[in-house]
């Protein structure tokens, strides 16, 4: 059973994710305020054991890229800056994923979503989109098998769906 | 005859190579260029190229003639034109920039973003999955 947000940072390794939390960049008020609940949990005292380091590790990855993806135009090309919304979906995503399931690579998009990608060689991937929207936009490439659909993120499970496709992709 | 003041010829063919310049490394890995290299900006609704370069030498003096401002080039992204349009995309040259062109025909859905954000995505894999990566 996938573990709520709140509870997996309480659970997690939250030195790290502290140092990240507290760093000054310009950021929304939301990331602000996620990360603000952050260093209130560490500071009154649930830090234990690392049960989450995989995934502290990636959501601090997904922070940094908030902070060099936070103006419009980051890549040279245009882009929309990531989106705050975007970005704490994507972190419940990766508490949600369920246990023994390879985590993924995290990136931004042009339109200011976070992309999911596991990519195991060059004809053989999946990429969730994560955006504003309960949607979640995905692909995949297997040889020559290819497919994309849409699927709904209740903010509590990870798509059932999705995880089928992962499975299908990354064999576990 | 040539409109355009590259004297690059306006029909962008097929064995031609194009080029997509990565200021971001979270764009490739090591396994290659990753499918965010090549999915369209939202706002212009395509992808930017430059064309006729395919080696390392030819695509950092490209981009010596159309820098962007404040961003290091961190790789190249090469495919030829043949694979963008197997995809079902589309080149358009549009100078200036020198030697520009973009990739047009992506799925726009106003009803439906996210299941043509869908399309897009997997189009933009099949165009990646034949793009050489070459790290600057």
């Amino acid at each position: 059973m996938p573990e709520p947000l709140s509870t997996a940072l309480m659970l997690g390794g939250f030195t790290a994710l502290n140092a990240v939390a507290r760093r000054n960049t310009a950021v929304s008020d939301e990331a602000v305020s996620l990360r603000q609940t952050v260093v209130g949990m560490v500071e009154s005292g649930k830090q234990v054991e690392s049960l989450h380091g995989e995934c502290n590790r990636l959501v601090m990855d997904l922070w940094q890229l908030q902070d060099e993806c936070n103006t419009i135009d980051w890549d040279g090309y245009d882009s929309l800056p990531l989106s705050p919304v975007a970005v704490q979906r994507t972190t419940q995503l990766l508490y949600q994923l369920p246990e023994g399931f390879t985590f993924p690579e995290i990136a931004a998009e042009p339109d200011g979503s976070v992309s999911l990608d596991w990519m195991l060689s060059r004809s053989r991937m999946v990429s969730i989109s994560v955006g504003e929207s309960d949607r979640l936009a995905y692909a995949w490439l297997d040889g020559t098998d290819k497919g994309h659909a849409v699927a709904k993120h209740d903010g509590i499970t990870f798509p059932n769906r999705i995880l089928g496709v992962i499975q299908s992709i990354t064999g576990k | 005859m040539s409109g355009l003041p590259s004297g690059l010829p306006e029909h962008v063919a097929d064995d031609e190579y194009l080029i997509r310049f990565l200021t971001d490394s979270n764009r490739f890995n090591a396994i290659g260029v990753k499918h965010g290299a090549f999915l369209p900006n939202p706002k212009y609704r395509n992808t930017s190229v430059f064309r006729g370069a395919n080696d390392k030498e030819s695509g950092e003096h490209l981009w010596s003639s159309n820098p962007v401002a404040g961003k290091q080039l961190k790789a190249l992204a090469i495919v030829t034109a043949a694979h963008v349009r197997v995809s079902c995309l589309e080149l358009k040259a549009e100078e200036p920039p020198h030697r520009h062109a973009n990739i047009e025909n992506w799925c726009w859905d106003d009803e439906d973003e996210e299941l043509a954000k869908a399309e897009n995505k997997k189009l933009a894999m099949l165009v990646a999955s034949k793009a050489k990566l070459i790290i600057c």
